[in-house]
């Protein structure tokens, strides 16, 4: 009896023993990564909202300020920031264009398309491209004198136009971003067209419903959780855009003037050494980021209910 | 036999001229986006390949070509230098990087510990986190605290420690491995990190080398961090910050910035070319969170 129960203590000290090993194991695996977190997205995280409460040039030590930077964004003088933020969303407007491109290239793909993977790995190239390399490409193509694109209008009889300039500038960067950047949301699509249950299309085809009947009807319906997907993303990558704009205009004219350039601006660069002011700009602009982040997971949700 | 004939026939009878011309519609706004794809890079390589004075009259072909504009970029600017520099940047935190949000996924999937549910959310809810919010503090932290401004430092250590995106992709790998392999180490005596290094790592192999992969080109092509931190150094320039110094300080030809831009661009093409299928599979994956 008395062995019995020594034997069961042992096995249970053992199990205990193994469990708290296992645990062991557990931490370590996961201490890495935690530890990563923590140091360079935590940390910085708490200290941004230390660092925006006061006036600090990285040389002098930082003076408390209290809301000062906060209150100066949304003054007069903050104007700059949400004229750039207002740009972030003229620029979205790029997305949209996007997301109907890849759809509609997407519903093509549905189809028995000779070449297919061709083109569709030419079409995704160019977002794996390096976005520098990219713009110097483009900044070319829409050189006033040189570039290829008042070239061929000169072709056709028509005077060149500068591109870059305040009046269309806004037009020549969403054509690029349009036409280079709609690979993923074409991926995305494909993905979402070859989910839906191929019957809804034979059945159409049974009711006699020509080609744009079932794309309305059917596709663009059914992607619909997708599409919302990739307009918020879209729009979130839009408000967080940089290398473009840095490497095409430098932020003049004021149009191409975005929010992180601006910050960039601020932090030592152009306009001087106000760590705090931009670190102020970057809690708002990331506040509105977090906004549209949790739209979006509530909608998809939404969505994702309707559909089952 | 019949049966399938008599389908057949029905399928043919079905095309009719409006699908034909639907079809050729297809193919032709298919070849025009193609077209304006390529356009822009054919023109690149035709002008980084040209002399001094036809880049400035910009005919259309070389009529001499000049593969010496190549040879230049290496030797009048820092390329050279700076694709060594971005090799010794990136190499070490996307394979070290990757293998510890491999080892987190393995300690999330297989081991039981106290808190892990707290961890895990903690982990995903930094995912909603933007990184401008961190940008400017993080540049402080490195500057004063650190004290890494004026090394590679800011730019290669963060990333050694895994993140969030490769440990979620690398979580839902592990979960459809089978586990009576790990079992039988276990009855062995095998330790849980000598299980992970031996029997599941090697199983996961697919899976770390596509995020290897997907990594090594964002690091590659990413140009906020190193110009951050690394922008006014020359002798730590990346690709990414000599292109665009070239450009923006206009203190080579044309023609060899344009060749520059090509060299640039050749690595995350060539890796593209080799491993298609890694980056598509992983922007459908990613919409699918």
């Amino acid at each position: 009896m008395s062995t019995l129960n020594l034997s069961l203590g042992k096995a249970s000290r053992k199990k205990n023993r193994n469990r708290r090993n296992e645990a062991l194991w557990g931490y370590a695996c996961v201490a890495p990564l935690s530890i990563g977190l923590l140091m360079f997205l935590a940390a910085p995280l708490g200290f941004s909202f230390y660092i925006s409460l006061t006036r600090y040039d990285l040389f002098n030590e930082p003076v408390f300020v209290g809301f000062a930077n906060f209150q100066r964004i949304f003054s007069p003088e903050g104007a700059e920031f949400w004229r750039s933020v207002g740009n972030a969303f003229i620029y979205s407007i790029g997305v949209l264009l996007s997301m109907i491109l890849s759809l509609i290239i997407a519903s093509i793909f549905r189809g028995k398309i000779h070449g297919k993977n061709f083109f569709k790995g030419l079409f995704f190239l160019p977002t794996i491209c390096s976005a520098v390399a990219v713009t110097i490409m483009w900044k070319r193509m829409y050189d006033y004198n040189y570039g290829t694109i008042n070239q061929i209008l000169g072709l056709f009889g028509i005077e060149g136009i500068y591109w870059l300039s305040e009046e269309y500038v806004v037009f020549a960067i969403m054509f690029m971003q349009l036409i280079f950047g709609f690979g993923t949301s074409m991926l995305l699509y494909i993905s979402a067209i070859n989910s839906i249950p191929k019957d809804y299309y034979e059945a159409a085809d049974i009711d006699g419903a020509n080609v744009f009947q079932k794309f309305f009807h059917i596709t663009v319906p059914s992607v619909s959780p997708i599409s919302f997907y990739i307009m918020v993303t879209g729009l979130i990558g839009s408000i967080q855009g940089f290398t473009t704009y840095q490497v095409m205009t430098n932020g003049s004219p004021s149009n191409t003037m975005m929010p992180v350039l601006l910050i960039y601006k601020y932090s030592g660069g152009d306009y001087g050494a106000f760590y705090g002011y931009a670190s102020a700009m970057g809690i708002v602009l990331g506040g509105i980021i977090v906004i549209l982040t949790i739209v979006e997971f509530i909608f998809s949700r939404k969505w994702v209910h309707y559909a089952s | 036999m019949s049966e399938k004939a008599i389908s057949r026939g029905k399928k043919k009878s079905k095309i009719n001229g409006g699908q034909i011309l639907g079809k050729i519609l297809a193919y032709v706004f298919l070849c025009l986006i193609a077209a304006l794809i390529l356009i822009p890079f054919i023109q690149l390589i035709l002008n980084s390949l040209k002399g001094p004075k036809e880049v400035e009259a910009n005919v259309f072909f070389p009529s001499v070509w000049y593969f010496s504009n190549y040879i230049d970029v290496f030797k009048e600017t820092v390329m050279l230098h700076s694709f060594l520099n971005t090799f010794m940047y990136i190499i070490p935190p996307v394979i070290c990087g990757t293998f510890m949000s491999a080892l987190c996924a393995y300690g999330f999937a297989r081991l039981r510990f106290p808190g892990k549910n707290i961890i895990f959310g903690a982990m995903m809810a930094t995912l909603v986190i933007p990184n401008i919010i961190i940008m400017i503090p993080a540049y402080v932290m490195f500057a004063k605290f650190y004290q890494w401004l004026g090394t590679p430092l800011p730019v290669v250590i963060p990333g050694m420690f895994g993140s969030t995106v490769t440990m979620f992709f690398m979580l839902q790998y592990i979960r459809t491995l089978p586990t009576e392999m790990e079992e039988a180490a276990m009855i062995d005596g095998l330790n849980r990190l000598d299980i992970f290094l031996t029997v599941v790592f090697p199983m996961m192999v697919p899976a770390f080398v596509a995020q290897v992969v997907l990594a090594f080109s964002g690091q590659y092509n990413d140009y906020l961090t190193p110009l951050l931190y690394l922008g006014n150094n020359t002798d730590l320039f990346t690709v990414q910050l000599a292109i665009n110094q070239m450009n923006s300080a206009y203190s080579v030809e044309t023609q060899k910035l344009l060749a520059a831009c090509v060299i640039a661009l050749l690595p995350t093409i060539i890796l593209f070319l080799c491993a298609q299928k890694t980056f598509t599979e992983g922007i459908s994956l990613s919409g699918l969170k």
